[in-house]
């Protein structure tokens, strides 16, 4: 099937562009709603908005490649970003990740095989006041031990 | 025009040019890695800091080529502040780098390399793990060396705004980042090759130069690409007695900074095993008198047999008056190539009028090709002749146009028996009637490079000439401009140029004392052609001039 929005995300990228002073700086937003209606953001989603704003497919390449925060085909349920950045690494943010690569079986970067989940470390997500913290997909975590993180992994559906 | 002081001197400087080209324009050279005149300005690779100060501005380091001249703005660009930022932009940009120039085709030309001498440190302090990053196809011409890769995004910015396909991108981040096409989408556009020119460093290399010569072993001639009506200036790297590689050569008229791909890797048949090092015949003292009785034998007909190259001259000359003297000059024509040079052209008309009288003269060229045009405005041209323009100048537009055509019915109608045909063009594939109509002639010499050439399979005598590196002369570009090519080689065997070859023959008809160098034969040509006028080697330099310019102040200017 080819690649395409719906009516609805269409009319969301219209109304995108008229917030933007040109067509590429529309371009995350519209990474974000790509992957809010395809699921994740694979080499033909990115075609498809590289189309859409005008860039080269490769410039959206670069731009996806860029951040940790989309979603990829390749990636589990639940991907888990660990901050790894100053204020949590000083509170700890190292003993977080080892943690979860012991529980899960993977390094950083991998997804488990049951496609369940996938480890990543990624910089400040804005909540170094209580730090050392994760994303769970979009939910913020603070203030983590091991014991913490055990019990909202354990939590998930 | 605002002032600006740079190093203690003043000077008047446009306002809003950046500082580091103007710098570069005054002699005084910056380092610099991500700057290049034909791309917009990213300001990223750091090497290029000066020290300013200046209304409105913190004084302090900064990049110049992202600082735009204004009044009273200070610029230093060899303080002792300025030389240790360099030192430590240098060690950072080595912090990742595998340090492989024994086995990169960049060393000797590599930035990496010419600023760690001059301004680097001599160790690094990086002890952590290297970041390594892919090698591979980035393009059908094109390979990257990841480890060797600054990040300068020359290459993106090229693919972007010059070549308007943006196949390359950054992709990843920080250290991890990297030049990468998008997959599936390689870097195939007809520019690629220019991505390798202006990367500064051994990150894209050039897979047809792949380790074929340590560049500093190389001797280097400039010259004119053959390879469309275009005429881009290049240059002709040679090793070991063949050409390594075609570089651009900077010539804002017609070329700014590039070559296409097509002209660039249009090289190989200058060495090519079927290159023609030796004359030979084949029947001709049969031809001549056949003819005349009216009995010819087609060329293909009859066995080679190898022959001296004033022998065959001196064949060509006799069998060619023979003809006239037997069924008039009309009976002879001449067939030039837009592949021969301006001097080329202009003494095979003179010989092909004085030396024979012949009434008859047409050109052969390449088949038109695909015209294409970037994103820049460079384009390249349709026709794949380095020389049609000169043609139309020096045979008569005329001839150029429709003397083939003449020539052809000359021959179906019996009237033209004899042809001296000049060929040397590449890759042509000749309209099937030209070449089933020489067939029928009692004698045809022909001027070839190679001997495989559709013109050498209808010959009587085959003089061998050489291909453009071998030799000098000029070409006429599609705008009027002439350019000179220099000899980069020496053509194979007894292989001569053209322009030698066709003087012989003048001398042999006794119209000509002696071979003049093709300068000499440039100031001949422009001494007797009005639209050359007042042109000679000397005032074509290395960036050529137009047709008709001495003449008119406008056309000069171009
Ligand atoms: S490949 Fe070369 S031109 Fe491209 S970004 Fe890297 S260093 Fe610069
Ligand atoms: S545009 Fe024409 S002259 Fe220029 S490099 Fe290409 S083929 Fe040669
Ligand atoms: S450093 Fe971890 S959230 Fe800011
Ligand atoms: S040349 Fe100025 S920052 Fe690269």
């Amino acid at each position: 099937m080819p690649v395409q929005f719906s009516e609805k995300s269409r009319a969301r990228f219209e109304w995108l562009l008229t917030r933007y002073p040109t067509r590429q700086a529309a371009l995350l937003p519209t990474l974000r709603l790509a992957e809010e209606e395809f699921g994740s953001i694979g080499l033909e989603e990115m075609k498809y908005v590289a189309g859409l704003i005008g860039v080269s497919p490769a410039h959206v390449l670069g731009v996806v490649s860029f951040y940790t925060h989309y979603r990829r085909p390749e990636h589990g349920k639940y991907i888990l970003q660990v901050c790894s950045t100053l204020p949590c690494a000083l509170r700890g943010c190292e003993r977080i990740t080892d943690h979860l690569k012991k529980k899960l079986g993977i390094k950083v970067g991998e997804t488990t095989k049951d496609k369940r989940f996938t480890l990543k470390k990624v910089e400040c997500l804005a909540a170094c006041d209580r730090a050392p913290m994760m994303q769970v997909n979009d939910q913020d975590h603070y203030d983590l031990t091991p014991e913490k993180v055990d019990r909202i992994l354990d939590g998930l559906p | 025009m605002p002032t600006i002081k740079v190093n203690g001197k003043e000077y008047d400087a446009p306002a809003g040019k950046n500082v580091l080209q103007f710098c570069l324009d005054q002699g005084l050279y910056v380092p610099h890695y991500c700057y290049h005149p034909a791309l917009t300005i990213a300001g990223n690779c750091r090497m290029c800091i000066v020290k300013g100060s200046g209304p409105g501005l913190r004084p302090g380091l900064m990049t110049s080529c992202t600082l735009p001249v204004q009044d009273k703005l200070e610029v230093e660009t060899e303080a002792p502040d300025v030389q240790k930022a360099r030192e430590g932009v240098l060690e950072f940009l080595l912090i990742n780098h595998p340090l492989d120039c024994p086995v990169c085709d960049q060393a000797g030309e590599c930035y990496l390399q010419d600023y760690s001498f001059k301004y680097g440190r001599d160790r690094s302090r990086f002890v952590e793990k290297k970041v390594t990053k892919h090698t591979k196809d980035v393009g059908r011409n094109i390979r990257i060396w990841g480890n060797r890769c600054i990040v300068c995004t020359r290459c993106v910015r090229f693919c972007e705004e010059v070549a308007g396909t943006g196949e390359l991108n950054v992709v990843e981040r920080g250290d991890h980042s990297i030049i990468d096409n998008f997959p599936g989408l390689p870097m195939d556009n007809l520019l690629s090759g220019n991505t390798a020119d202006i990367c500064p460093v051994g990150a894209l290399l050039d897979k047809d130069f792949l380790y074929q010569a340590r560049v500093w072993y190389m001797e280097t001639a400039d010259s004119v690409c053959p390879t469309c009506s275009v005429g881009c200036n290049l240059k002709v790297d040679t090793y070991q007695g063949q050409v390594k590689r075609l570089r651009p050569r900077e010539n804002q008229a017609v070329n700014q900074w590039w070559l296409c791909d097509i002209g660039r890797y249009n090289h190989k048949f200058t060495s090519a095993p079927n290159r023609l090092g030796l004359a030979k015949t084949r029947g001709v003292a049969t031809a001549a008198t056949a003819a005349i009785a009216a009995t010819a034998v087609s060329a293909p007909a009859l066995e080679w047999e190898r022959c001296s190259l004033d022998g065959a001259l001196a064949r060509t000359w006799e069998t060619l008056d023979k003809f006239v003297r037997a069924e008039g000059a009309g009976a002879v024509a001449g067939l030039a190539s837009a592949w021969l040079s301006n001097e080329e052209l202009f003494l095979f008309r003179k010989f092909m009028k004085l030396g024979i009288g012949a009434l008859d003269l047409g050109l052969v060229a390449h088949q038109d090709g695909e015209a294409h045009a970037f994103k820049s405005g460079f384009k390249i041209h349709a026709d794949r002749n380095p020389n049609r323009r000169g043609a139309q100048e020096l045979l008569g537009a005329d001839a150029a146009k429709d003397g083939l055509k003449r020539v052809l019915d000359g021959i179906r109608a019996g009237r033209i028996k004899a042809v001296l045909a000049a060929g040397g063009i590449p890759g042509w594939e000749p309209d099937p009637a030209l070449l089933a109509a020489l067939r029928k002639l009692a004698f045809v010499a022909v001027l070839d490079v190679a001997e495989d050439a559709p013109l050498v399979s209808v010959a009587h005598v085959v003089l061998p000439g050489a291909t453009w590196v071998e030799k000098d002369g000029t070409f006429t570009n599609a705008q009027g401009r002439v350019q000179r090519c220099q000899r980069a080689l020496p053509p194979p065997g007894v292989a001569a140029p053209e322009s030698d070859l066709l003087q012989q023959l003048l001398v042999l008809a006794g119209k000509r004392e002696k071979v003049l160098s093709a300068q000499g034969v440039f100031a001949e040509l422009a001494a007797e052609v009005p639209a050359f006028a007042g042109l000679s080697y000397r005032d074509l330099g290395g960036q050529g001039k137009c047709l008709g310019a001495a003449a008119d102040p406008a056309v000069a200017a171009r």
